[in-house]
């Protein structure tokens, strides 16, 4: 194309016209205009600020609902020292005493109170039976005297224990379980005792199914085994 | 040629951080856009509004610059852009603004009255004033780019989407309608 045809006319005389015009942008357009120019210079320094804070906030948000879920739904860490300070017995069946029941959730209910306080569990959670097991066999060894009656009781006294292991037959005479069985069935054991020759046994079983039942081998004209 | 360089230099020291060369930018053309815009626009309001929008998108376009073309081109096309915006946004009403109220902003911004020499060139920018806002608004752009944009025909033709001889025919056209509204007072060429 040939340059002359670019330039119908010549425009500086008409942009010397038009520029006589007094028109132009005030004082604060000006500064609005440069500030906004300023402004889009800085941020390239604070970019990476957004996507960060973002990712703390929702890092935090979930640590949060973690927190509060391990808080209201699981059950509490079961520590030794929980264990050996239950005062209950342990009970194998299904059909456990109210009371049982009663003393065992003092523990279950600290979670709400006390959850603050305990660290967050770091294995599988013990289901209801696994508690029992390990109290038992801790219970086995601390809590023997103490048992409250119970139907079947597992935990044996160390001492009945250890005469059980001999006899192989392990039931039947603790303290404890003498307690739960009816007289006459406690005083048939006491002649089964004596039968077999085990009379210190025997008269020990006597004194306690005496101190137990007062009055009952008199009422039932029961001769001493 | 070294202006329009100039112009381009500063805009890519600019988009390279240097706050102070977009001051010297803006000193450079703020006024001839302000008067672009204006004049296409018709409207006080919408001039400070378009010509803010118009400064943004520089700004917001400055990492995207290459001088393949004169600043004041790029400029002028982004103005352009931004009052065709306004007025679709506008629903053209600028176009059936009446010349009177043009005017009558042309009176407004006249200063002082002074020596009869002044009064004189008043009176022409006044009536220069009112002839361009009488021109069709495809006659008013072209002339408009051309002057105060420094385009050319080319750059006008490709602006406004239309043929070269087409942009030249507006041109002239142009040029014709303000000699003939501004009589002896017309700029000789």
């Amino acid at each position: 194309m040939d340059p002359k045809d670019e330039q119908p006319f010549n425009r500086e005389p008409w942009r010397r016209l038009l520029g006589t015009d007094s028109g132009a942008p005030t004082q604060d357009m000006d500064r609005r205009v440069l500030s906004e120019a300023q402004r889009a210079l800085m941020p390239r320094v604070g970019r990476w600020w957004l996507p960060a804070s973002l990712a703390a906030s929702l890092l935090l948000a979930v640590l949060i609902v973690q927190w509060q879920l391990a808080d209201s739904g699981a059950p509490a860490h079961v520590t030794e020292s929980d264990v050996l300070s239950a005062p209950t017995p342990i009970v194998a069946d299904k059909a456990a005493p109210a009371a049982a029941m009663e003393a065992l959730p003092k523990r279950q209910e600290l979670p709400a109170t006390r959850a603050a306080d305990m660290p967050l569990p770091e294995v599988a959670q013990p289901t209801m039976e696994s508690p029992r097991v390990q109290e038992t066999a801790a219970l086995a060894d601390e809590q023997p005297a103490k048992a409250k009656p119970a139907a079947d009781v597992i935990a044996p006294e160390p001492a009945q224990a250890e005469s059980s292991a001999v006899t192989g037959k392990f039931h039947a005479l603790t303290p404890s379980s003498g307690e739960q069985r009816t007289p006459e069935q406690w005083y048939a054991d006491i002649v089964e005792l004596r039968a077999t020759g085990r009379i210190k046994e025997a008269d020990a079983e006597l004194v306690r199914l005496k101190a137990a039942y007062p009055g009952w081998l008199e009422s039932h004209q029961q001769p001493n085994p | 040629m070294e202006e329009r360089d100039a112009d381009a230099q500063l805009m890519l020291r600019y988009a390279a951080g240097d706050a102070r060369a977009f001051e010297e930018l803006y000193a450079r053309n703020r006024a001839s856009l302000w008067r672009f815009i204006r004049r296409l626009v018709r409207n006080a309001a919408a001039t400070d509004d378009v010509f803010q929008e118009c400064w943004s998108r520089v700004i917001g376009g400055r990492e995207r610059y290459r001088p393949t073309a004169r600043f004041t081109t790029w400029l002028y096309r982004i103005a352009h852009n931004c009052c065709m915006d306004h007025w679709r946004k506008s629903a053209r009403r600028a176009v059936h603004e009446t010349t009177d109220d043009n005017a009558i902003a042309a009176a407004a911004d006249a200063p002082a009255s002074g020596p009869f020499a002044i009064a004189v060139a008043e009176e022409a920018r006044g009536r220069l004033s009112l002839a361009l806002a009488r021109l069709p608004e495809e006659q008013r752009v072209a002339f408009l780019l051309y002057v105060e944009g420094g385009l050319s025909v080319a750059e006008i033709a490709e602006q406004t989407g239309a043929g070269v001889e087409t942009a030249k025919s507006r041109l002239r056209y142009a040029v014709a309608r303000l000699k003939e509204a501004l009589g002896n007072d017309a700029p000789l060429d």
